[in-house]
């Protein structure tokens, strides 16, 4: 009995050791919220631990995270010794500790507070993208002066001088970054082009300034104003009207060279007019839970087409370039998934990710402020093709190739337009 | 001459417990609970619960005497969590069954008489974490009306990730119990168990992200068979 006892005791004594070796609970803090610090090194913690807890590509990206902590954190540790640091450094030292990560949506904004105060050449603040810094190792790199909605409107007004049968050929602006235009050309193909996914915002605004009547003063910046929302409504209405009223229009060229991004919800706008099923773009997963690798399964990413559509029974074409960009790259898998769909150009920047903007929503995503000391813009959501591949970093492939030539651009001649309406003719 | 006393005496402790030693073998089976230790904090919408399951196991028990013998378990034991969102995020939920094989090897303690037994159980366990199901929602990116919010039901086996997850358990374990002897070798045995998980799920990374352990408890019942020897 007496060495039951002591058995028993021995082993609840070892029992109740052992039960101290989980790890501590730790004190979590929020990505967006880890703005206070004194040091570079401090500095690079937040940055690094944001980073960790954000990012959505982590099990796909080739980045060793926990390797770039170990190599960089100690370089930064050497800058808190000095009395300044010099923006270049930290920059150099960002630059590398991203050097490879794949999200191209990535925006790191740095403000640096050990700047030298006399140092009138520092400019005290860094940005960086991985993304526009892995294209410039691709072997078609090309600056993103060229191609685009505003030099196919170029190429539509000299066909229009030549006496070409476009028809319908209307621009607008919502006098800052949108810049929408449509034609209708051989009467059957609208050709629709558009500089960001913003028509969800910049439309309405647009309309309402209309709708408030026109301005007496012709003179007027409101007059001024007025003239260019109309345009802006008058260019777009026209565009839906065609798509959807005019039983000619078998066809479509929707450009989005040079086309940043914007909403998702535009694509109702565009594919959206022109379909009457919804298009399985591919699947997206999100952040769901605070760890590193706690994402969703697979969900099925679907575009819806508008309340008011009409499924177009001719060709529908994109044309896309390497400055095509987010929601322009998923209208282009979106066209590549279609029967009756044709993509023309080049690969394009390989920023699919989708952007919520908001870490609240999925604990992920953007984190820091933009008033600084530091800001991240990232992706909440990865995106994979329908045929299981993530080409974040990579970029979606034309079926017809071309290239960037600056004579062209210079002469005002947009081959790639006349590629497209050489193709919905011929089908070649 | 001393050490030779020490050994004769030491034998003659082996031979006698022997002699009185025998082997048990059984099926026990029932309920368990498995909480999910996970700091969420500052996520103030995101709750993590745990999960009941089911626990099945087959005992193999030496004991060296009437109260004291060491037994070890292959044990199958279902653990999981729930995970939900509340406010505008209610639709999003969910929840995961973890299947493990668990062996626990344990010093075990009996006391009481000829029909009524009583077990105390102490000791380590290791673990393997076999299986792995999600089920649950998560809203997607578009819906069919501009201004919805579209849910997606997903219900799937989850791959294992050797970045995320970490398949290797082990921890400490308890269990007191009760026993009836309906026969002279055959017990019906009714307990109460805990695994108290010491590795982290999780193969984890450095700096702000939390470790997570499951604590899992299980009542189960069943019977147990005794090889009498002598």
């Amino acid at each position: 009995m007496k060495t039951t006892k002591i058995l028993l005791i021995s082993l609840l004594a070892v029992i109740a050791t052992l039960s101290s070796c989980r790890k501590d609970e730790i004190d979590l803090l929020r990505p967006d919220e880890m703005l206070s610090y004194t040091t570079p090194s401090q500095q690079f913690n937040s940055i690094w631990c944001s980073m960790n807890q954000s990012y959505v590509f982590w099990d796909i990206d080739p980045t060793d995270w926990d390797a770039v902590y170990d190599e960089y954190y100690p370089k930064f540790k050497e800058l808190d010794k000095q009395e300044y640091v010099a923006t270049k450094d930290l920059e150099a030292l960002y630059s590398g500790a991203f050097k490879t990560i794949i999200d191209h949506h990535l925006l790191i904004e740095v403000f640096n507070q050990w700047a030298d105060p006399n140092d009138s050449d520092d400019p005290g603040k860094l940005a960086f993208s991985p993304g526009n810094n892995e294209i410039q190792t691709r072997d078609y790199y090309h600056d993103c002066y060229g191609y685009g909605v505003w030099f196919a409107t170029s190429q539509l007004s000299k066909l229009v001088e030549q006496g070409a049968n476009i028809t319908d050929f209307q621009k607008g602006w919502d006098g800052e970054n949108f810049y929408f235009a449509t034609a209708l050309i051989n009467d059957e193909t609208v050709y629709v082009g558009f500089s960001g996914f913003n028509i969800f915002t910049s439309l309405p605004q647009a309309e309402e300034i209309v709708n408030a009547g026109e301005p007496e003063d012709e003179e007027s910046e409101e007059y001024e104003i007025y003239e260019r929302s109309k345009n802006l409504v008058d260019a777009f209405n026209t565009y839906k009207d065609n798509i959807l009223y005019n039983p000619n229009v078998k066809n479509a060229i929707i450009d989005v060279r040079g086309n940043g991004g914007g909403y998702l919800v535009d694509e109702y706008f565009i594919l959206g007019l022109m379909v009457d099923q919804p298009i399985l773009a591919g699947y997206s997963r999100l952040k769901q839970g605070l760890g590193k690798y706690d994402y969703t399964p697979w969900l099925p990413h679907f575009f819806y087409p508008n309340e008011e559509c009409r499924r177009l029974e001719g060709k529908i074409v994109l044309l896309a370039d390497l400055y095509s960009v987010s929601m322009a790259e998923m209208t282009t898998l979106l066209v590549k998934n279609l029967p009756n769909g044709c993509v023309i150009g080049e690969r394009t920047f390989g920023g699919q990710g989708v952007l919520e903007g908001d870490f609240s929503e999925n604990y992920t995503g953007t984190f820091g402020s933009r008033e600084g000391p530091h800001f991240g813009y990232l992706c909440d959501r990865c995106v994979k093709t329908v045929d299981g591949k993530v080409l974040e970093g990579i970029g979606a492939s034309p079926d017809i190739a071309m290239s960037y030539n600056l004579e062209e651009i210079v002469d005002d001649n947009d081959s790639w337009l006349m590629r497209a309406i050489e193709y919905i003719s011929t089908g070649k | 001459m001393l050490l030779k006393r020490v050994f004769l005496t030491f034998s003659l402790a082996i031979v006698a417990i022997a002699a009185n030693a025998q082997w048990s073998v059984g099926v026990l089976a029932g309920y368990d609970y498995n909480l999910y230790d996970y700091a969420k904090g500052y996520a103030y919408d995101l709750r993590y619960d745990g999960r009941a399951g089911l626990d099945f196991t087959v005992p193999v028990q030496y004991n060296f005497n009437q109260w004291f013998g060491l037994r070890a378990d292959i044990d199958y034991v279902q653990k999981g969590h729930k995970m939900h969102r509340s406010g505008t995020h209610e639709g999003t939920y969910t929840n995961t069954r973890d299947h493990y094989l668990n062996l626990p090897i344990v010093a075990s303690f009996s006391f009481g008489g000829n029909k009524i037994r009583g077990y105390l159980n102490l000791g380590g366990y290791m673990g393997f974490w076999a299986v792995s199901s999600i089920e649950g929602q998560a809203r997607l990116a578009m819906a069919p009306d501009i201004d919805d919010t579209q849910y997606y039901y997903f219900n799937e086996k989850l791959d294992f990730d050797s970045k995320r997850d970490n398949r290797f358990d082990a921890g400490l374990t308890g269990s007191i119990g009760l026993g009836y002897y309906f026969k002279h070798n055959v017990e019906f045995r009714a307990e109460g168990l805990c695994y108290y998980s010491l590795i982290d799920t999780g193969s984890g990374s450095k700096n702000n992200i939390a470790p997570r352990y499951n604590t899992t408890f299980a009542l189960r019942v069943g019977c147990i068979y005794h090889f009498i020897t002598k």
